[in-house]
């Protein structure tokens, strides 16, 4: 086990997310401007779908394929309903659902760090986990205001009519949703002829932007950890539990899609990159669709988990970790 | 000059849509919005810091010189900011025409 975490542990795009939070421990007035930082996450997004869309175009598409898909939909509908429940009494049940729907979504800088880990020890994965990674951003979202609707009592708030249309466009059309399966199309139409003209941007920069984006991501939850630490608005007596249910949960909802990957025999990198979507959580297309549908969630509460512990958690011990155990697990 | 009302709204980011639409549908005169605000409030800190701008605010600054349409963006605004968190100002302005 020692050498998988040494291997993770050694990775340039790791380093770089802990110098950035080194850089805020360390009081350093090292920033990325926030637009910089966009525009990498869009290239990140483009160049993972486009990268999947090409390998998806170069492999049959089986009733693995569509298993997987479905397995996806379910691990994003299932994930959400029992984290809610976990959380529903302990604090307000419009901060429960956005939980709920931060864990059952993904995230997708966890998943492109891991499609990293997994080439830099030369492990093959199938692009169609790309699309299926874009498959689970969104159902958990829909979930999360429907279990929101369903239990608050009141507040008022659950009979106010909520804009499907608007939050059915969030949820499934967000920008980040939109660019990962707009590139995977792309990739998947032009196949390996593509590939060869976008090469040296797509292949080439990958690890480089990665590594520069990570490391603002590094900036930007230690500042979460700051603020989660010091938060007032969590309540004293929320905040050691929130700590500890973001350690928690993706150990459980990695364990649930790592079992789903086993069942379906899916092989060592698949299995991974499944298991690493089932245990990550959304900080991008959640928290966006949760400010329009559930304005009353509040962002101190779920951003915070996913960005400032998760992540770093998933990026630092989660991957090699479930590596590990799946190792164990899948046959020889 | 025009005596006027100046409202301010600080809102965060991903309800300006909402906002914008509720000023139309109120017969707001006209918006400025300043993107990319941050600041501390009861909800705790908003950086602004973020790729994705989930945690920043944004500021509506209208001016208006009718005291039926200033109230019916105060009562339009009031719902939303009770869900949602955020400030909205309102004071004397002079409105210089050109």
């Amino acid at each position: 086990m020692d050498s998988l975490f040494l291997t993770n542990l050694s990775s340039p795009p790791l380093l770089f997310f802990f110098l950035g939070v080194l850089a805020v421990f360390a009081r350093s007035d090292l920033d990325i401007p926030t637009q910089v930082a966009k525009f990498m996450s869009l290239y990140l997004l483009f160049a993972i779908g486009f990268k999947g869309g090409v390998a998806l175009s170069e492999s049959p598409l089986d009733a693995t394929v569509g298993l997987v898909m479905l397995a996806a939909l379910l691990l994003a509908a299932v994930v959400p309903v029992y984290v809610f429940f976990m959380l529903r009494r302990r604090v307000a049940v419009a901060d429960a659902a956005a939980i709920a729907a931060t864990y059952g979504s993904i995230s997708a800088v966890t998943f492109v760090t891991c499609t990293s880990y997994l080439d830099a020890a030369g492990i093959a994965w199938s692009g169609y986990l790309v699309a299926a990674m874009a498959l689970m951003e969104s159902p958990a979202i829909i979930i999360g205001i429907l279990l929101y609707r369903l239990f608050a009592t009141g507040t008022g708030a659950s009979s106010e009519a909520i804009d499907w249309r608007e939050l059915l466009r969030e949820a499934c059309l967000n920008g980040s949703v939109f660019l990962i399966i707009g590139s995977l199309l792309i990739g998947w139409f032009t196949g390996p002829a593509g590939m060869a003209q976008v090469s040296p941007f797509v292949s080439e920069l990958f690890i480089g932007v990665l590594c520069l984006f990570l490391l603002d991501m590094g900036i930007v939850a230690a500042r979460r950890l700051q603020d989660l630490a010091g938060s007032s608005s969590l309540g004293k007596s929320n905040a050691p539990m929130l700590a500890v249910m973001a350690l928690g949960l993706p150990l459980v909802n990695g364990l649930l899609a790592g079992s789903v990957a086993l069942l379906l025999s899916l092989p060592e990198g698949d299995a991974l990159l499944l298991t690493v979507l089932g245990a990550s959580a959304s900080y991008i297309a959640v928290p966006a669709a949760m400010r329009l549908a559930l304005p009353e969630a509040n962002p101190s509460t779920y951003l915070p988990m996913s960005l400032a512990v998760t992540f770093p958690f998933n990026l630092l011990i989660g991957i090699p970790l479930y590596h590990q155990v799946l190792r164990w697990l899948l046959p020889a | 000059m025009k005596a006027c009302k100046r409202i301010e709204i600080v809102i965060e980011q991903p309800l300006s849509k909402r906002v914008a639409k509720l000023l139309e549908e109120v017969g707001a005169p006209g918006f400025t919005l300043i993107p990319r605000a941050s600041g501390r409030g009861d909800r705790g800190l908003r950086r602004g810091d973020e790729p994705t701008g989930t945690a920043t605010n944004c500021v509506f600054i209208i001016a208006c010189d009718d005291e039926d349409t200033v109230q019916r963006i105060i009562d339009g605004i009031r719902p939303l900011l009770s869900s949602a968190g955020g400030i909205c100002l309102v004071s004397d302005a002079g409105w210089l025409r050109h």
